[in-house]
């Protein structure tokens, strides 16, 4: 039954500069994860983006968080009730 | 106003061999009677003695004693030597306590007399709740004053903290609290400046994540075969 969100995640680790990928429900629960991002990050990632929603409460948008190191970013967006992790390499400027 | 025991034919119960204690705070009173080596507590205005029931009428509490029925009666304006009650004994409706408290009669006999049976552990209750509030209760105004010179109190303050960067050594990472977060950038005004994520990274995000949800939404259950398989018991 989750063979949707499976060939989702599979599609996305092929884009390029994609490291891993994961994908939590509102309450944390790892729904499937890729590559180099742990499923013991899904609870941390859904919280993330639940506080950095509440820093603007009237915006429609969920807010996307990036966690940004010297070579990869962590891009973080919640879209309904699903939060989406992606580990991107950063691209040599 | 006296005390004294007496019967139902208002007989007066030989009690000069006999002491009657008190409580500080309690409304009952034991007493001892030589002979009759039962207790029995008396309770001026309400309580039981020995399981019967007392009926009390002013001033008067009538105990039942195995022997037979005594009463215990407050006589007016007269005074009881032998219990070494006086007149100022207060024995109305509410207040038969602090006066007759651990009055004794000196009687040397008895002086040590330890009630047996039951009522004897209630004795033994209150020496030791006299004892623990003896202990317990620090007397402030007693306490000598001792000042510590002033290389004694370093000699204190050294050895206390050679003590404690011991245990803290020792224990270790058990005490320690998690990682702390890195020191991060010396700059930050140069990270800030950077450009922040691409637009092409921030559709990527959208795009993914609306997929996501999107799949998630379509999660069904498949019936395949049912849980509950009935046995062919033949």
């Amino acid at each position: 039954m989750e063979k949707e969100l499976d060939k989702h995640l599979e599609e996305t680790m092929n884009t390029h500069g994609v490291l891993g990928t994961l994908c939590a429900d509102q309450h944390g629960l790892c729904l499937g994860a890729k590559g180099s991002v742990s499923t013991d990050a899904a609870g941390m990632v859904t919280r993330l983006s639940e506080l950095a929603g509440q820093l603007d409460p009237s915006s429609e948008e969920d807010p996307i968080v990036c966690i940004e190191s010297d070579a990869s970013t962590l891009m973080i967006k919640k879209h309904d009730d699903v939060t989406m992790a992606i580990h991107k390499a950063k691209v040599p400027t | 106003m006296g005390c004294c025991f007496s019967n139902e034919e208002d007989e007066l119960l030989p009690v000069s061999l006999g002491y009657l204690w008190g409580y500080a705070k309690a409304y009952m009173f034991r007493v001892c009677i030589e002979g009759y080596q039962d207790l029995f507590s008396l309770c001026p205005y309400e309580g039981e003695s020995k399981g019967r029931s007392e009926t009390l009428l002013e001033h008067t509490v009538v105990v039942a004693l195995d022997l037979g029925m005594w009463s215990f009666k407050v006589l007016e304006g007269g005074r009881c030597p032998h219990l070494g009650l006086s007149e100022s004994t207060q024995c109305d409706n509410n207040n038969c306590t602090a006066t007759l408290a651990f009055l004794k009669y000196k009687c040397d006999d008895f002086a040590n007399h330890t009630p047996p049976g039951p009522k004897g552990d209630e004795q033994s209750a209150l020496n030791r709740i006299l004892h623990q509030t003896a202990n317990n209760v620090i007397d402030v105004s007693a306490i000598d004053h001792h000042s510590m010179e002033q290389h004694e109190y370093m000699d204190r303050a050294r050895q206390y903290s050679t003590r404690i960067a011991i245990v803290t050594s020792s224990s270790g990472g058990r005490l320690k609290k998690k990682t702390p977060l890195p020191q991060g950038t010396a700059t930050p005004q140069a990270v800030l400046a950077t450009d922040p994520i691409s637009q092409a990274d921030v559709q990527l995000m959208n795009k993914a994540a609306a997929y996501a949800a999107s799949a998630v939404s379509q999660v069904r259950v498949e019936h395949k075969e049912d849980l509950v398989v009935p046995f062919g018991i033949p």
